[in-house]
């Protein structure tokens, strides 16, 4: 999911239980700052852990990158999507709709 | 995601990553000079409307940096622009190019390796069977190569090819030999991948037998690819056993069992592959593919898992625990900044 193309969802959505959440898996810390402020994104913005042998986002994800993954209010994965084509914001968007 | 926009994806993800390791040219002025070649030819790559144009871009950075270590990656950008233009001699031409200004065996191999995946893509079996003959002879090839030479077979159809990289690639599926390749990893870690090759070698000789008609071969390689499986907490292990394994039982006939067997994988993988067998799979057992997004959303409802919680920090020094969203939807996005 290209990350600008959800701040959108966002602000339509943050007011009905709609949380963003967005992990940078390479520890680039500099490149995602810069990117973030460039973007102008205000939803949450987590990193990877720094220890070598205790990474979590390979526990979590297997296919590569960018995927992401919509989480229920009960905290299961319906959605799982890898990649980024034109319009899947519009997708995206319909199963979150779903799930509010 | 359709199969053509993941291979578009993929290039980007190749173009952008195009050369993150100059090759030494002799200092840094050289290196300075490389950098600024590759940052120009990419862009001018990025904004090239005509094949044409892109074959001369890729042409001219090979011609003056033919052994840096991007030369395999920009033969397989312009080797899938070339089949997606029909224009599959041009990026034969311009590897067999390359190949007559080179020294260094390790670039050799991945050139050849490039050309290898384009005899896959256009189903040159005879010349696929030459080449990886001729790199068995000369080369020590590890995993690294068997497997993309068992792919290039399964894509050109060469059953018997692929059954042969299936089982040499085999010698290489496990723990040592995953650190003999990935130093870094932890000792629990390289067991679970080198099991992982497993069952990615398996699923591909099984596919390769069905299709030579060892259909009970074939379920047999299944059971044990399956055996050394994978799974992440969705239950999806992103190899394409249950793919091949689904399309099996959909061509005996047996469509029910093949959904059964599809349907994790089909909706929480990230494959497109898998959601279009078991599209056909639902078809087949529905008569047309009527009611087939309802039944998506349905089947994706009871499938899905809780994700385990876990930790990790932000960029305020604080900690997040996934467990403080409960309640809430959320849209949880894994990148990196390119």
């Amino acid at each position: 999911m290209e990350l600008p193309r959800l701040e959108p969802l966002w602000q339509k959505y943050k007011d009905q239980g709609l949380q963003i959440v967005a992990v940078e898996a390479n520890r680039d810390r500099e490149g995602a700052l810069k990117f973030i402020e460039e973007n102008n994104l205000t939803y949450r913005f987590l990193e990877e852990v720094e220890a070598e042998g205790e990474k979590v986002v390979p526990t979590l994800i297997s296919g590569g990158y960018p995927t992401s993954y919509l989480i229920d209010r009960e905290g299961k994965v319906v959605f799982a999507h890898l990649g980024f084509d034109e319009g899947d914001e519009v997708k995206i968007e319909e199963e979150i709709r779903k799930l509010l | 995601m359709s199969r053509l926009s993941f291979a578009l994806f993929l290039a980007c993800v190749a173009l952008l990553g195009w050369g993150c390791h100059p090759a030494d040219h002799g200092g840094s002025h050289a290196a300075d000079a490389f950098e600024a070649a590759k940052d120009a030819a990419e862009s001018a790559y990025k904004d090239a409307e005509s094949f044409d144009e892109k074959l001369e871009i890729a042409r001219g950075f090979l011609t003056s940096y033919p052994e840096s270590e991007d030369t395999g990656e920009v033969l397989e950008l312009i080797g899938g622009d070339a089949l997606e233009a029909g224009r599959p001699e041009a990026a034969y031409e311009l590897a067999d190019a390359v190949l007559t200004r080179i020294e260094d065996p390790k670039v050799e191999l991945q050139v050849k390796m490039k050309i290898a995946a384009l005899h896959g893509k256009t189903g040159r079996q005879d010349e696929l069977a030459g080449l990886a003959a001729e790199l068995a002879a000369g080369h020590e090839l590890r995993y690294r190569e068997l497997y993309p030479l068992m792919e290039a077979a399964v894509e050109a159809q060469a059953w018997e090819l692929a059954i042969e990289q299936a089982e040499t690639s085999l010698a290489f599926a496990t723990a040592e030999a995953y650190k003999e390749d990935s130093p870094d990893v932890s000792d629990a870690d390289a067991a679970k991948y080198g099991e992982r090759r497993i069952a990615y070698s398996l699923a591909n000789k099984g596919w390769a037998q069905f299709n030579l008609g060892r259909a009970e071969e074939a379920f047999e390689s299944f059971e044990s690819a399956k055996d050394s499986s994978v799974y992440n907490f969705l239950g999806v292990d992103d190899t394409p056993l249950t793919r091949y394994w689904g399309q099996a039982l959909l061509r005996q006939g047996e469509a029910v069992e093949a959904m059964e067997l599809l349907a994790t994988e089909a909706i929480f993988g990230s494959a497109s592959e898998a959601l279009d067998v078991y599209r056909e799979a639902y078809s087949a057992c529905h008569d047309g593919a009527d009611g087939f997004d309802e039944h998506l959303w349905d089947t994706r409802r009871q499938r899905a898992r809780a994700i385990p919680d876990f930790e990790l920090p932000d960029y305020d020094g604080g900690t997040v625990a996934f467990a403080d969203f409960k309640g809430d939807v959320v849209l949880l996005a894994f990148w990196f900044p390119t």
